[in-house]
């Protein structure tokens, strides 16, 4: 039996892009302080990453899972056709350099603030005929121990400036289309150091990438409405199903004016 | 321009269809708000996009890759009976839609009289994207004017005469085109005012 919450999803959320599969060009990589409020910002430094190796493979994991893992849908900020970081982005797509890259790395070091501390910026570029796509993946730095086994004895030593992707702080964006005129106005992007699903970074999404959600909030709510009136309404659905969705409504005046996603929907309300 | 012909021709179906997503979705959007003449949507004609692809500026074209560039190839348009309304029909539509472009056209002097109105370039929701089309044939934004019916008519009636003319227009009939102009702006300001006089409710005094 389909469950509420995969119903909910599969009328609310639209078909899937396929996306074809992607070669990698270039990947560079900058390490970004905490410069928000500075007067004088650190210089940032940036480096051509190898594409083999085993630090390849894991940011080509990166890459490649990018538009699944990035699902809220962003839109560049602007009532004049132009935005400071879509500029950056398109002169990075067009010639992804070093230097091109940098200027996003500070704009990011610029809004980045105590709490958010160092992290390791990458840029990744790839392309299919003339599709092309930008990663823009954030790890944060952290503290570890690193343990090394030897015949007899085991070396313990403790290590700054570790930079993790399944810590809950990574963030990332992508931005893929053909045609400069036409395309990168939008991008998906994920932020995984807020629990809630949908309550985007400020810092991420408003400030260093000058975006916003694609869908506002009241659209949002009208697709979702629309979806559950018509799933009360499909006899095709269990009765309890039904029930269960008629009474979701019922509780969801309590969420008024409160941005939430389908999953957190469903997960708040204690749908099935 | 064949080749151009043939591309545009391919999408002018989906654009069709997306125009008819938009029109339903514009209806839905601004229900219950006062004052809405009309709204109208329409995918631009073949003629008409392939008038604008190959224009020229100085010499040179001015669109290196129309079938991407030229953003209004759906174009929208709100009639509303008094200026005031333009403003309300803006933050309704602005709850629905993100813009990428809010423009607010008017003339460039204080001394002349001209065309007036509010355009936007807004980005094609992706619930209003037609199930199966393939992202390459559907446009990404889509170009919406809210007017009122003053502005509307103005631009109407003088489109053809004072953008397209046969020869050059006289002096004589560049101040007729301002007359009509200075006639529309102010009949625009005179609806207002009676209807501010007339409906507003008066304050009430402490």
């Amino acid at each position: 039996m389909p469950t509420l919450i995969g119903y909910l999803l599969f009328l609310t959320l639209f078909p899937l892009n396929l996306t074809l599969a992607m070669k990698i060009e270039k990947i560079h990589s900058y390490l970004v302080h905490a410069g928000k409020g500075s007067d004088e910002q650190q210089p940032v430094k940036g480096a051509d990453i190898p594409l083999n190796g085993t630090m390849y493979n894991m940011l080509r994991d990166v890459f490649d899972d990018a538009p699944n893992e990035c699902k809220h849908d962003i839109v560049f900020d602007t009532g004049t056709q132009q935005n400071d970081c879509r500029d950056l982005i398109l002169k990075y797509i067009d010639k992804p350099t070093v230097a091109n890259g940098r200027r996003l790395a500070e704009m990011l070091q610029e809004v980045t603030t105590n709490r958010s501390g160092l992290g390791l910026l990458f840029l990744i570029t790839g392309s299919s005929g003339a599709r092309k796509r930008l990663v823009i993946s954030r790890f944060p730095a952290d503290n570890g121990f690193l343990a090394t086994e030897g015949t007899a004895s085991l070396d313990v030593e403790f290590v700054e400036q570790i930079f993790l992707k399944s810590s809950r702080a990574y963030k990332s964006a992508m931005y893929e289309g053909a045609s400069e005129a036409k395309d990168f106005w939008e991008g998906k992007a994920i932020d995984r150091q807020i629990n809630n699903d949908v309550i985007i970074s400020e810092y991420w999404i408003k400030d260093f990438l000058r975006s916003d959600f694609s869908t506002t909030g009241e659209r949002g709510t009208r697709t979702l409405a629309a979806a559950l009136r018509d799933a009360v309404n499909d006899k095709a659905l269990p009765l309890e199903v039904r029930e269960e969705i008629s009474s979701a409504v019922r509780l969801s005046r309590n969420l008024d004016k409160k941005l939430i996603s389908p999953t957190d929907y469903g997960k708040k309300l204690n749908l099935s | 321009m064949t080749d151009l012909r043939e591309a545009y021709t391919a999408r002018f179906d989906i654009l069709k269809a997306v125009a008819a997503k938009i029109g339903a979705d514009l209806e839905i959007s601004l229900a219950g708000l006062d004052h809405i003449d009309r709204i109208s949507v329409r995918p631009k004609s073949i003629d008409s996009f392939l008038t604008k692809a190959t224009k020229a500026e100085n010499g040179i074209p001015k669109y290196q890759d129309p079938i991407n560039e030229i953003q209004d190839q759906v174009g929208a348009r709100i009639i509303a009976f008094y200026l005031d309304d333009v403003e309300k029909i803006t933050n309704r539509l602005l709850a629905y839609y993100k813009r990428i472009e809010e423009k607010h056209i008017v003339p460039e002097s204080e001394k002349e009289f001209g065309y007036f109105g509010k355009h936007f370039i807004l980005l094609l929701p992706k619930d209003l994207k037609p199930e199966g089309t393939a992202e390459e044939l559907l446009p990404s934004v889509f170009e919406l004017q809210i007017k009122t019916l003053f502005q509307h008519a103005f631009s109407e009636g003088s489109h053809d005469l004072a953008y397209k003319p046969v020869s050059p227009l006289s002096k004589d009939q560049q101040r007729k085109v301002a007359f009509i102009a200075a006639q529309a702006w102010g009949g625009d300001t005179i609806f207002q005012d009676l209807h501010n006089e007339l409906f507003k409710t008066p304050q009430t005094q402490p």
